[in-house]
């Protein structure tokens, strides 16, 4: 455990070391760029809490990718899942507004569609794998990107709002959104929504018998078959991954944005991929992962608009991360 | 008219199938090994940058190509090195190397040149013709290296894919290090993906963000599809090749250029959909063979 945790420290300080070099060197005002990166995401409530706002639909992805490596299924079509639970999201809200129904139950059924249309997207590859024994890692990974581009073309074309200037979908009505927690900052109901997820997966993975078999399954198919333990568990382990995922995108359109517009997820469903890696597939360490994530993010985005660097230097620390921790895990 | 749209058809399929089948070839040389590398698409993104950085200093197709192929092996350098030397999960590794290599490339962009999107690589810029061939030449080579050489046996010994422990025993007996032949496969899979990915540049003559678009994966996929033998993953890639490139073509043939939302959009899932329908149908057969056995 003691190394589990250094090996974070390290992993951490080595990233946060390459952005003070990148700043010190790339940027003309580097004292401008460190401030922007490391303090400007923690300098007053509001930044706080649109850095929390924007970790929500990241932890849900994350957590759906926790449950399925727990299972021993490579689950890579978290992306697919995600922006397909955008369009679900998306198209219940505006049929619900135009039905004139609107408060949280029609919000709940938005969040509900999304979790299905994700659940359905991974079960495909699971169903693949029982069937014919495709790999999921690559299953998923091709019904994902198929996905992407559906989407994309959807909301893009037939499904777009023909009075924006975007391409995207035409806004969720007020009363189907997130209701704002802190306003005027972004802050919404979607990260409650996110911690409450995180507190369930922890509870089913540490607290319940299904939560064993599962981890039992993932470590050693052979034996989990000879111990007489359901295949069953893995395909839902697959279902909830996907849906855990399908949510992560619905908090996307239901909350800051209003909308579902083109290219949406923009790499939340392998940015929480990496934090489940990072957090050892366990769904408290996952919080944490995710945040620190966000943080990079908003940092290297501030640092992009204050100083002259690139917002895609937080995937550089991001990678350096994740090299980091797998090479400095303890061996088994 | 119509002979002259088959043959550019065909012409473009193999254009669309030769970068493929190189990265796909690659990533054999990983699973053979016994230590399969999924960071082909970071290998490739990095490789089309340095060739079209070398094209900033004027430099031709074959420059560009080896500039493609020493960015990839630096990247897989780092994924096998971690997962070899460190001890790293290399599955995990590889993926590091896949968040890492675009952010890499538009940080060093943006570094270098002021721009984190496209960057102009006219002097590397060639027909068909001259791609195609060196692509080829080099599959073959790396084909013939893996099923005709002392090499390549000793590379299947590190990691024997029909069982890992024998394979390792037998390696250990003969005195060979898998280790080291798992580091080797990793450079061989890094620097041909570079070249796969510098090929893409040198085609459209500039490097473009996002332009492999998964091509790293769809490789991967073709290594299982054609069995984990060379010439069928070789084969899987060039269909994968002609399904891309008919997708391609259907896009500009009934794309009026009237903007986004056309149904036509929707043929660029096809090469996904194909390899996925291929991959579960190829895996259902064997799996039939083996409860026949």
């Amino acid at each position: 455990m003691k190394s589990r945790v250094r090996s974070r420290i390290v992993a951490l300080a080595a990233s946060l070391a390459f952005a003070a070099v990148y700043a010190l060197v790339a940027s003309s005002d580097p004292m401008g760029a460190l401030d922007a990166f490391f303090v400007s995401p923690f300098a007053s409530p509001y930044a706080l809490r649109s850095l929390l706002e924007s970790s929500s639909s990241l932890l849900c992805c994350a957590l759906g990718a926790c449950l399925a490596f727990r299972a021993g299924a490579f689950n890579l079509g978290g992306e697919g899942q995600a922006s397909i639970g955008t369009l679900a999201a998306a198209l219940v809200a505006l049929a619900c507004g135009n039905a004139g129904l609107a408060g949280l139950d029609a919000v709940a059924a938005a969040i509900a569609a999304a979790a299905v249309a994700g659940a359905a997207l991974a079960l495909l590859s699971s169903v693949a794998e029982s069937r014919a024994g495709a790999q999921v890692m690559l299953t998923s990974f091709l019904f994902g990107q198929a996905a992407i581009i559906g989407v994309n073309w959807a909301v893009g074309g037939p499904l777009k709002d023909p009075q924006a200037n975007l391409l995207g979908m035409a806004a969720v009505p007020e009363g189907l959104r997130l209701p704002l927690l802190a306003p005027p900052s972004p802050l919404s109901l979607a990260f409650p929504i996110s911690l409450a997820l995180a507190v369930a997966v922890v509870v089913f993975t540490r607290g319940t018998r299904a939560g064993v078999e599962q981890r039992i399954l993932g470590k050693n198919r052979l034996f989990a078959r000879a111990a007489g333990l359901s295949p069953r568990i893995g395909t839902w382990s697959m279902a909830a991954s996907g849906a855990l995922a399908g949510i992560g995108g619905s908090l996307l359109v239901l909350g800051q944005a209003g909308r579902a517009v083109k290219d949406m997820t923009g790499g939340v469903g392998w940015n929480g991929l990496a934090v489940a890696l990072i957090a050892g597939s366990d769904g408290l360490g996952a919080l944490p992962a995710a945040l620190f994530f966000s943080w990079l993010d908003s940092g290297a985005r501030q640092a992009s608009i204050l100083a002259d660097l690139s917002p895609d230097a937080s995937a550089v620390m991001k990678g350096i991360a994740l090299f980091l921790i797998t090479a400095t895990r303890e061996k088994p | 008219m119509m002979l002259d749209r088959l043959t550019s058809l065909a012409l473009s399929s193999l254009s669309c199938a030769a970068p493929l089948a190189l990265a796909a070839i690659g990533t054999l040389a990983t699973e053979e090994s016994g230590s399969l590398s999924i960071s082909i698409e970071g290998c490739m993104i990095v490789g089309a940058f340095a060739a079209a950085v070398s094209a900033q200093a004027g430099a031709g197709l074959v420059t560009g190509l080896a500039a493609g192929a020493t960015a990839g092996l630096g990247l897989s350098c780092l994924v096998g090195g971690a997962s070899l030397a460190l001890g790293a999960d290399v599955f995990v590794a590889g993926l590091a190397a896949n968040i890492l290599a675009p952010g890499l490339v538009s940080v060093l962009s943006q570094a270098a040149f002021g721009t984190k999107g496209v960057l102009a690589a006219e002097s590397l810029r060639s027909g068909p013709w001259p791609i195609l061939f060196a692509l080829s030449l080099l599959c073959l080579l790396l084909i013939l290296l893996l099923t005709r050489s002392v090499f390549g046996l000793r590379l299947r010994a590190s990691g024997s894919s029909e069982s890992r422990a024998t394979g390792k025993e037998i390696a250990q007996a003969a005195g060979i290090s898998s280790r080291r032949y798992r580091f080797s496969a990793h450079l061989i899979a890094g620097a041909a993906a570079g070249v796969a990915g510098a090929s893409l540049a040198a085609g459209v003559g500039a490097y473009v963000p996002g332009m492999t678009t998964g091509r790293g994966w769809i490789a991967l996929v073709a290594v299982f599809l054609g069995g984990r033998r060379a010439w069928p993953v070789f084969l899987s890639c060039l269909v994968f090749g002609f399904l891309i490139a008919l997708a391609n073509l259907g896009q500009s043939f009934w794309n009026g250029g009237d903007g986004g939302g056309n149904a036509v959009e929707l043929l660029q899932a096809l090469p996904y959909i194909a390899t996925a329908v291929a991959l579960i149908a190829w895996r259902r057969l064997e799996k039939a063979k083996e409860e026949r056995v």
